[in-house]
């Protein structure tokens, strides 16, 4: 499914990521994690082609998609959330996710000003299928800036998520959320996002990690310290010292 | 120490609070729970000043001090830690950290940090010359904190400060905030880490659709089932209660 071969990546005079192999098992969740700084959201945005990596190979079904720009990334069937929340805030729920289909198909821009009009544009049932799936149906005409932080986050993943993408990235998916809002997310993810998908979850919080993962990773300093089950890894010394705490 | 009574914030048509009481003590930790949208960050930002609200009142010290503007609430002694740091990107650690440094004047004449705050942060200490944004996560909240400590508050608002940070860092956050506590200062902690958040917290108040619904020492909302429940969520409750 997805491999990434001594990927590097240097800004400036950081070093982002150095030489790292990872390997994403098909059809089931793995887990980045690392502390702040770590090199987490510059893989992800290497794997999507917002950054070329100096060196290393990135393979996505077997092809290296390394100098694919990152509409071509989404098109190979790579989907992605933010870590801080990028939906447009003053269009309406359903608006923000049919903005994710225009591409589908008619790539005229007719198509983001009309298409919602009408009935009979199988993108507009995508998009209602992909909001029942994450509970925002109700939610629909509401504008985006008017939602809760939960709902913004459940919204992000709808619009990841209404292309059927193979591989979907979720960068902190609970970031900013309560212990309970953070159950439900991994519920989501768990019961209806994740089967029959391949995802790569971004997050600190372990709760979640611990509920979702199959697969864990863990960066420092941009260089791969573990990988394995969830519950090996995080009890592996070096994970504790550079991401736990003693505590 | 501070006093809020009913009071009430909000925009435009939505009432984000109603009602709320809010009383601090010298030298407390005192936290605000909740769900998201529940109203948290309403309340801070009216006690700042940042959102003038629409009824109730505010004494800090015995002063009203309900609807004065930001730079005032500061000069009062009343400093906030904004979500999401809120850092000048651009501006080196040293330029942040006197950023915070507010004068009746406005104008900053002396440039150094004060070795009081370096050695409260020793991971600044090291980078006062890098860029903001050249910051980890951890490093950043704790620039955050530290400017907002430049003007020596008495009362300080902290809202999310472990927001998207690592186990790690969380730790670290915790054990500063506790650690100012236990130097005199008086903290108003707005977290999502509820349980850790109660841990180190005197008293708490727990807000739902704007209202309080709860409030108790830290360590009695902890072991409160109907919090555990509404909060904590079921892989916390079993922590708690083992």
């Amino acid at each position: 499914m997805l491999e990434l071969r001594s990927v590097s990546k240097v800004f400036g005079e950081l070093s982002a990521l150095h030489q790292v192999d990872l390997w994403i098992p098909p059809g089931k969740v793995s887990g980045l994690i690392g502390p702040n700084g770590s090199g987490k959201t510059t893989l992800v945005n290497i794997i999507t082609g917002i950054y070329a990596p100096d060196t290393g190979q990135v393979l996505f079904n077997g092809v290296d998609i390394v100098g694919s720009t990152a509409d071509q990334i989404t098109r190979f069937g790579v989907a992605r959330t933010f870590q801080n929340i990028r939906v447009f805030s003053r269009m309406t729920v359903l608006e923000n996710v049919l903005a994710a289909l225009i591409s589908l198909g008619d790539p005229s821009w007719r198509v983001l000003l009309g298409f919602t009009k009408c009935a009979n544009d199988p993108r507009l049932n995508m998009a209602l299928k992909a909001l029942e799936t994450v509970d925002l149906l109700n939610e629909a005409g509401v504008v985006a800036g008017e939602l809760s932080l939960p709902l913004r986050r459940r919204l992000e993943i709808a619009r990841a998520f209404v292309r059927d993408p193979e591989l979907l990235l979720l960068d902190e998916p609970a970031g900013g959320m309560t212990p309970t809002e953070t159950a439900n997310v991994a519920s989501l993810i768990r019961e209806r996002i994740a089967p029959g998908r391949t995802c790569l979850v971004i997050e600190h919080k372990m709760d979640l990690i611990s509920d979702v993962c199959q697969h864990l990773c863990v960066l420092n300093h941009g260089e791969k310290i573990a990988e394995g089950s969830p519950d090996t890894v995080l009890e592996q010394p070096q994970v504790i010292e550079a991401y736990l705490g003693r505590d | 120490m501070l006093h809020v009574s009913n009071l009430d914030v909000r925009y435009g048509e939505v009432q984000a609070v109603t009602s709320v009481d809010i009383e601090i003590n010298l030298g407390e930790i005192v936290s605000i729970t909740g769900a998201n949208g529940a109203g948290k960050s309403s309340v801070l930002n009216a006690i700042s000043g940042i959102h003038c609200p629409s009824g109730g009142e505010i004494l800090f010290e015995g002063e009203n001090i309900t609807g004065l503007k930001p730079h005032a609430v500061v000069r009062k002694g009343i400093v906030q830690v904004p979500e999401g740091r809120q850092l000048f990107a651009t501006l080196s650690v040293r330029e942040n950290l006197l950023a915070g440094r507010h004068t009746n004047s406005g104008f900053v004449l002396n440039h150094n940090i004060p070795e009081q705050i370096l050695s409260q942060f020793p991971v600044l200490r090291d980078r006062l010359d890098s860029l903001g944004s050249s910051l980890s996560g951890g490093q950043a909240q704790m620039l955050a904190l530290a400017r907002g400590l430049m003007n020596s508050p008495k009362l300080l608002l902290l809202d999310e400060p472990t927001l998207g940070l690592a186990p790690i860092a969380v730790s670290e956050v915790f054990k500063l905030i506790s650690r100012l506590r236990d130097q005199g200062l008086t903290i108003l902690l707005v977290e999502q880490n509820v349980r850790q958040a109660l841990a180190i917290s005197d008293r708490a108040y727990v807000l739902e659709s704007g209202r309080t619904v709860m409030e108790g020492t830290g360590q009695a909302l902890l072991n409160d089932d109907r919090l555990v429940q509404a909060y904590l969520g079921i892989n916390q409750r079993q922590t708690v209660y083992t």
